[in-house]
């Protein structure tokens, strides 16, 4: 029988492998983030059509709301461009509906006065594309591909506090080391309460 | 050839040496960062799920931003020049209150009271400068878990000039390094344990197909 800490170093191990993409994903995009002033520069638009386009839409709300939202949807469903977005309305004449995918985004403006749609698109730059994959949560998006990314990211949230617990106990369970251990959890956490304290 | 053979195995013991006391340099650093780190990268767990499922955690609340409680109100007679700009102001205000810190400024011009929202991990203050009546109100934000666990989380350091700040910008550097090295590290470690090196590969190989998948697909 797999005793106890067998199981947990096994859990760690394993855990650890199939969550290593989104550790790393983590890990080289909050260093874009922390540093801006890495090449992060927006890359060129695209355009891809600028047409005729009827349809009343009831843009009311606040950006992002549930009522633009829907009208957002519509336009996006008229287009065969289902699937994550973000709308607001940069003025009371117009729509801005941004279809994002972790590789491009497609910027969709429905002028409704003029009745004219404009799409453009933007292929993102391996820089963008991390900073994208570390800030989509998912769960607030419509489709299955989105709310199954946002159990994904659920699941290295978990995962990371699993490590912590296994890497607890397998620490203690290593008798030559509990002493310096010691040093290096109680540092770790005087260190973080005293910042957190104090700035 | 017996003494060929003699070199060749010397030379096979050395490098197994120099390789497993390479691991074991590696799995050290593995633990010992791990250790050291971990309240850092249980905040980072925490304020994600947090941030994931904000709307349902913010059911649990009345309000949707924590209430600012005033903690004083107080005359403040120092004069300033007409040309001095609403960050001078601001700063010597916050010395003056021994309050001096990372923040931000908003108002004061047109007469209209100048605000200095003080950033701290806990608790947030609200500093309100009313130069017509020179007045100060104090306002401190309540405690909201998860606002402090969400501020944590995007406070990256080295926006303002204080050393403290640049120290927390410090440890989140160090958290992401730590990061990059535990996935790298975690797997030169279970390639060299035999035993759980196929599971091993493929967890790693669902793991990675999955991500890529999506980073594709969505």
């Amino acid at each position: 029988m797999i005793t106890f800490d067998k199981f947990n170093r096994r859990a760690h191990l394993y855990l650890g492998l199939f969550l290593m993409p989104w550790l790393l994903m983590y890990g080289v995009s909050s260093f874009l983030v922390i540093h801006p002033w890495l090449p992060t520069e927006e890359p060129a638009r695209e355009l891809l059509f600028e047409r005729a386009y009827s349809r009343t839409v009831n843009i009311q709300g606040r950006d992002n709301g549930p009522e633009m939202r829907a009208a957002a949807q519509e336009i996006i469903k008229d287009c065969n461009l289902e699937g994550a977005f973000w709308v607001r309305k940069p003025n009371p004449d117009s729509l801005y509906i941004e279809r994002f995918s972790f590789r491009d985004t497609i910027s969709l403006t429905y002028s409704i006065t003029d009745q004219r749609l404009t799409a453009e698109r933007q292929t993102l730059r391996w820089p963008q594309v991390a900073v994208r994959l570390h800030f989509r949560v998912g769960t607030d998006q419509p489709t299955l591909g989105n709310k199954l990314w946002g159990l994904l990211v659920n699941l290295a949230c978990i995962g990371i506090i699993i490590w912590i617990a296994s890497g607890l106990i397998m620490w203690w369970r290593l008798p030559r080391f509990r002493a310096w251990g010691a040093v290096a959890v109680g540092g770790g956490i005087v260190f973080f309460l005293l910042l957190v304290w104090t700035v | 050839m017996g003494a060929r053979t003699a070199a060749g195995g010397v030379t096979k013991a050395t490098t197994e040496s120099i390789g497993s006391k390479t691991a074991r340099l590696v799995r050290r650093i593995h633990m010992f960062t791990g250790l050291f780190l971990a309240p850092w990268m249980m905040m980072y767990a925490l304020s994600t799920l947090v941030m994931a499922h904000r709307e349902f955690i913010g059911s649990f609340y009345s309000s949707e931003n924590p209430a600012l409680i005033t903690e004083r109100e107080l005359n403040y007679s120092r004069s300033f020049a007409t040309n001095t700009t609403r960050e001078e102001i601001a700063r010597q205000i916050l010395k003056d209150l021994a309050l001096d810190g990372a923040h931000s400024v908003s108002g004061g011009r047109d007469g209209s009271p100048l605000v200095i929202q003080r950033q701290s991990a806990l608790p947030q203050r609200r500093i309100t400068f009313d130069a017509s009546k020179g007045r100060i109100s104090i306002e401190r934000e309540e405690f909201r878990a998860s606002t402090f666990l969400e501020r944590m989380h995007r406070r990256r350091g080295y926006q303002h000039p204080y050393a403290l700040e640049d120290t927390w910008g410090f440890s989140v550097e160090l958290a992401v390094v730590a990061m990059t090295f535990w996935s790298l590290s975690g797997i030169w470690l279970a390639w060299k344990i035999r035993t759980t090196r196929m599971w091993g590969a493929l967890a790693l190989a669902v793991g990675l197909g999955l991500f890529a998948l999506f980073a594709i697909l969505i």
